[in-house]
C-alpha cells in the first residue's frame, strides 16, 4: 500500500467505528508515519465535534407525527387488500355466518318438530266446511271442546282472548286435536291445541314461543302443562313474530 | 408514540439519522421535513419489493438524496451565518456548538457534490464506508479522497464563518 492510498483510506476512518480491513492496514502504516498520525488525530478531533453537533439535531414531533399518521392507516389498508388477507377475512365471515345459521336452526328446532310440520301441512287440504261457525273468544270454547272429548284444554292467556270464528276437533295419527279459526280482521289464522306427548313434541313447559315455517305457512308453538298451542297462518316467520308480540298475556 | 413510529419505512431508530441526512443536504429543517414526508409518501407503495433491511436503507438514502439534490438545484445557495464562537486560534478549526447544528447544516448545503453527500453519510450511523462507496458509486479509496477533500472544504467554510483567514 503506498502512502497516497493509505492517506485516502485513513480519511474513511472515524473514531468509534470499526474500520474496514484495508483501513486497518492504513492505520497500521500511520502508526509509524508522523504526518499521517497528525492528520489522523486532527481529523478525529474535527469529526468528533461535527458528529456531536449533528446528533444534537432531533426530528421535530410534527415530523414524527406526520409520518406516523400517514403510515399506520396505509399500512393497514395495504395489508387488508392483500389477497391472502382478503381470503382469510372471507373465510372468517363464512364461518361466522355458518355458526349464526346453526344457532338459528338450533333455536328454531325442537324434538317432534316434524310432527308439528305435518299438522301444518294438513291445513293445505282444508276447505272450511270441516269447521263449525263460532263467535266469542277462544277461551270461551273450553267447555265446547270438553263436550267433544277434548278435556284438559288449558290455553295460554295470550291466545284465550283471541276472537274465534270457527272450531272443530279431529283425529291426527289417532290423537285428538282441537282447532280454532282465529277471526282476526287483517288475517285469519289457525290455532291447534293438542297434547305434546301425543305427537312426541318436547318443549320447555311455559317457555317462549318457537317459530318455524313450512311451505307458505309460518307457525309459532309453545307448551304449557303438557298441552301445545300452535298458531299458523300464510306468511313469514317475521310476520308471525310480529303477530305474537301483539298478543296480550 | 414510540410504537406508532415503528413504521415500515422509518423505524424510529433510523428516522432521526435520515432526517439529519436530509437536513445536511438541504440546510433547512423545514425543507428536510418536506423531503422526508414526500419521500415517505413516494416510496411507501414500493417498499415491500425490497426485502432486506440493508437494501431498504440504501434505497431510502438514494431517494432522499435525489430529492435533496433536486431541491438544491431549485433553490439558490443561502448566505451562511457565522458561528457563535469566533475567538479561536488563527488557522484552527472553530468549535461547532451543538446549538449551531443548523448553521453547520447550512455549511454542508453550500458544499459541492459528491463530497457533501459522502461527508454527511460518513458522519451518520447508517452505513459503513464500503456501503457509502456503493451508494455513491465509488470504491473505498475514491471515497477516502472525496472525504478528505470534503472535510477540508468544510473546515475552510467554518473558518470563514468565524471571520478567520482561510
Amino acid at each position: 500500500m503506498n502512502v497516497r492510498t493509505a492517506e485516502n483510506l485513513l480519511a474513511c476512518h472515524r473514531e468509534g467505528v470499526r474500520p474496514e480491513a484495508s483501513v486497518q492496514k492504513a492505520l497500521k502504516m500511520a502508526e509509524s508515519d508522523e504526518q499521517m498520525r497528525e492528520t489522523l488525530e486532527a481529523n478525529a478531533a474535527f469529526d468528533a465535534q461535527i458528529v456531536d453537533a449533528i446528533h444534537f439535531v432531533k426530528p421535530s414531533d410534527s415530523l414524527r407525527k406526520k409520518i406516523a399518521e400517514c403510515s399506520a392507516p396505509k399500512e393497514l389498508r395495504k395489508h387488508a387488500l392483500h389477497p391472502a388477507i382478503l381470503c382469510a377475512i372471507a373465510g372468517v365471515l363464512l364461518a361466522i355466518g355458518f355458526v349464526v345459521w346453526l344457532e338459528m336452526e338450533r333455536r328454531a328446532g325442537f324434538p317432534g318438530k316434524e310432527n308439528a310440520e305435518r299438522m301444518v301441512e294438513q291445513l293445505n287440504h282444508m276447505t272450511g266446511v270441516e269447521l263449525e261457525m263460532k263467535t266469542g273468544t277462544v277461551g270461551g270454547l273450553a267447555d265446547w271442546f270438553m263436550l267433544r272429548g277434548f278435556d284438559g284444554m288449558t290455553l295460554p292467556p295470550d291466545v284465550a282472548a283471541l276472537p274465534a270464528a270457527g272450531a272443530r276437533t279431529f283425529q291426527s295419527a289417532s290423537h285428538s286435536v282441537a282447532q280454532v279459526v282465529i277471526g282476526e280482521e287483517k288475517r285469519a289464522s289457525m290455532l291447534d291445541v293438542f297434547r305434546a306427548s301425543d305427537f312426541d313434541i318436547e318443549l320447555d313447559d311455559d317457555g317462549d314461543w318457537k317459530f318455524f315455517d313450512h311451505g307458505e305457512w309460518a307457525a309459532a308453538i309453545r307448551q304449557r302443562g303438557g298441552i301445545c298451542t300452535m298458531l299458523a297462518f300464510r306468511g313469514t316467520v317475521d310476520e308471525m313474530k310480529a303477530f305474537v308480540l301483539t298478543l296480550k298475556p | 408514540m414510540i410504537r406508532a413510529l415503528q413504521t415500515a419505512i422509518f423505524p424510529s431508530a433510523t428516522l432521526a439519522e435520515f432526517y439529519r441526512f436530509a437536513l445536511l443536504l438541504t440546510g433547512s429543517s423545514s425543507t428536510a421535513e418536506s423531503v422526508m414526508a414526500d419521500t415517505h409518501a413516494e416510496v411507501e407503495a414500493q417498499l415491500d419489493q425490497i426485502r432486506s433491511e440493508a437494501n431498504r436503507q440504501a434505497w431510502l438514502a438514494r431517494r432522499i438524496r435525489e430529492r435533496c439534490l433536486k431541491n438544491h438545484l431549485e433553490n439558490p445557495v443561502p448566505i451562511v451565518p457565522r458561528l457563535l464562537r469566533v475567538e479561536t486560534m488563527a488557522g484552527a478549526v472553530p468549535e461547532v456548538l451543538g446549538i449551531e447544528a443548523y448553521i453547520l447544516a447550512e455549511h454542508f448545503h453550500c458544499m459541492g457534490e459528491p463530497g457533501r453527500s459522502a461527508l454527511a453519510l460518513f458522519y451518520l450511523d447508517l452505513f459503513t464506508p464500503n456501503e457509502i462507496g456503493k451508494l455513491l458509486n465509488m470504491d473505498l479509496e475514491e471515497l477516502g479522497a472525496t472525504l478528505a477533500e470534503a472535510r477540508a472544504a468544510l473546515q475552510k467554510s467554518l473558518r470563514g464563518a468565524t471571520g478567520q483567514p482561510s
